[in-house]
């Protein structure tokens, strides 16, 4: 995995899975090289569960697992887990929900998607912004653009393509 | 294509990665989509990754242009221009294999997704959080297999191998029994709704934190990594508490079914003489009170029946007053407490890190007894580690072991002077060495 792309990997993690997971991979930063490891267990336990038709919500479930795995990666890192330091650790996580080199890269990924919103076609980007920013469903989105739902979910497709695309072309 | 295959490929995978994910957000997967997602999620860690990038950019989509830079007017009409002069469809990827306007070469390229898609889109069903009211509210894994759920309250379990639970929900409490092995609960906070584990006759209460609870042949561990738990040591004491809600409804079926009323784990000690030695320590402690009312149980356990455990003992220790058997004690974060039949032990540095080992697929064992550590690798092996001389039971171990590979841990006894080992298929026999 090159360097470049672990870093928009972290930035993506970061993102998506619940503040304790964007605290640790934020603070994980300074040390990329675990991140593929992590990526790396976090795979290897969707690869072993057998019975996936018994998954009632693959996605949900992918995020738990990462989640985990990023918990279970904090606490090994601490390397005599004695119980007051356990607890200082989790106080201390469950005191700064508002991490400022958190909210400095979630920050930077948003300007970046800000200038991508202009290089967007006008109807994935009027599609996402309707259903991200405004809230409305695909049905009203339909009839206002005049295309059809699936259309209108094949516009935020699109446009997740090419917001991901912009995020690449600038890491 | 002038692409470099691997950016194709690349191109390809985040633009699948886009679709499933609008799939999921539009509740527009069902069962047969599930099953395909998780094939496709599984085929390579690439998919994952490119999954999750894509869902970090939707989450982040919520808080675009906030300013409105791009207000209702802009975005009709540019979509408006656009249609009058051409349909730029496609112009940023080879992709779309289900879209109306694709070409015919990406129609080609998946049949199996335009029927997934066409079946998805003529169904609407809500995915996701159902699990606890689902029929089969009782969950298992076998040797060696390990699991997530997600519960409706948003708590979610882990569940160890070799392991069964059952989840009885209701409208004031969260039951969950833990019918055999180990859990790791993270309990989503809900005051009005306390969150009990029944294993065995110990009953663990949480409203919101994080807690894993193994049950073994010989007892019940608890270990708290976040929050606070209370512990109730057996349930056949139950009415101690107003606090605590009676466990009859259903949480006891296991005592039932048993037959028989447990002893009662009515100390914790520190750190844990066992019970048969409490009068000795009693005694050196010097508190004669303790001491006698610890010498009457025993009496009239004894009048009732000889043996250590039964319903006799019970009694006994039922009509001794509240003191002993009030029973319920709070463990806080990185507290553990390990209850079984002669008593309750608090351990004074317990090691929280090992006891949740197993999410990882390690065993860590501190000075741990030969047969404990084979029961817990014949967890996770379908070939068993089987100790043929007694002898060796004792033989203490201590290290990191991957549990789905007892080939360290084979290699590190075969080292040892003195012990042999003997494998086939089914088994590994540690057995003495004959000199």
């Amino acid at each position: 995995m090159p360097a470049d792309s672990k870093q928009a990997l972290v930035a993506g993690l970061a993102l998506s899975h619940g503040e304790q997971l964007q605290r640790f991979l934020v603070s994980r930063v300074r040390n990329v090289c675990d991140v593929p490891d992590i990526i790396q267990e976090i795979f290897l336990r969707m690869l072993r569960v057998p019975d996936h038709a018994a998954i009632r919500c693959p996605e949900a479930y992918l995020f738990t697992v990462a989640r985990h795995v990023a918990q279970q990666h904090t606490l090994s890192q601490s390397a005599s887990p004695r119980s007051i330091e356990l607890q200082e650790m989790l106080t201390e996580l469950a005191a700064a929900p508002n991490d400022p080199a958190l909210e400095i890269t979630a920050q930077q990924t948003v300007e970046e998607l800000e200038r991508a919103l202009d290089t967007l076609s006008s109807k994935a980007r009027a599609t996402f912004l309707y259903h991200r920013r405004d809230g409305l469903t695909l049905e009203e989105i339909g009839s206002r653009l005049g295309v059809s739902r699936a259309q209108a979910k094949k516009y935020l497709a699109k446009a997740l393509l090419q917001f991901r695309k912009h995020l690449e072309a600038k890491e | 294509m002038k692409l470099a295959s691997s950016h194709k490929l690349n191109t390809q995978i985040y633009s699948e990665a886009s679709d499933w994910l609008v799939e999921f957000r539009s509740g527009d997967v069902d069962v047969a989509g599930r099953t395909a997602f998780y094939a496709w999620l599984r085929t390579s860690p690439e998919h994952m990754r490119a999954y999750l990038e894509v869902a970090a950019i939707w989450n982040e989509g919520s808080r675009l242009d906030p300013n409105r830079r791009f207000d209702d007017q802009d975005l009709i009409q540019q979509v408006r221009s656009e249609d009058n002069v051409v349909s730029l469809e496609g112009y940023d990827s080879p992709r779309s294999p289900h879209s109306p306007l694709s070409s015919s070469s990406a129609a080609r390229q998946s049949g199996w997704r335009v029927r997934l898609l066409a079946a998805a889109a003529s169904i609407l069903v809500t995915v996701c959080g159902v699990w606890a009211y689902s029929e089969r509210n009782t969950y298992a894994t076998g040797i060696g297999e390990q699991r997530s759920l997600a519960l409706v309250d948003g708590s979610i379990i882990e569940l160890n191998a070799a392991s069964k639970i059952r989840v009885r929900f209701t409208a004031d409490r969260r039951n969950i029994d833990l019918i055999e092995g180990q859990a790791l609960f993270h309990v989503a906070k809900d005051k009005t709704r306390p969150f009990i584990v029944n294993s065995d006759q110990t009953q663990v209460r949480a409203v919101g934190t994080e807690f894993d609870v193994y049950r073994r042949m010989n007892g019940t561990t608890v270990t708290v990594i976040e929050g606070r738990v209370a512990v109730l040591p057996s349930s056949t004491f139950a009415p101690v508490t107003q606090n605590s809600p009676p466990v009859t409804e259903g949480g006891s079926n296991l005592e039932r079914a048993k037959g028989q009323v447990f002893p009662g784990r009515n100390s914790i000690e520190f750190p844990s003489p066992p019970r048969k030695d409490r009068t000795t320590a009693l005694r050196s402690s010097g508190n004669v009170e303790e001491l006698l009312r610890d010498v009457k149980n025993r009496r009239n356990a004894g009048q009732a029946q000889e043996s250590e455990d039964g319903a006799a003992k019970g009694e006994a220790l039922t009509g001794d007053g509240s003191m002993t058997h009030t029973g319920e004690f709070l463990l806080a974060a990185g507290e553990q407490a390990i209850l079984t039949t002669e008593a309750t032990v608090k351990p004074k540095q317990p090691d929280i890190a090992a006891a949740t080992a197993w999410t990882q697929r390690r065993l860590v064992f501190q000075s741990a007894r030969l047969a404990e550590v084979a029961e817990e690798f014949n967890r996770y092996n379908t070939r068993r580690l089987v100790i043929k001389d007694p002898q060796l039971a004792d033989f203490h171990i201590t290290g990191v072991f991957a549990s789905t590979d007892p080939g360290s841990l084979i290699r590190f006894l075969q080292a040892r002077p003195g012990i042999m080992i003997i494998e086939n298929t089914h088994e590994i026999l540690i057995t003495q060495r004959s000199e």
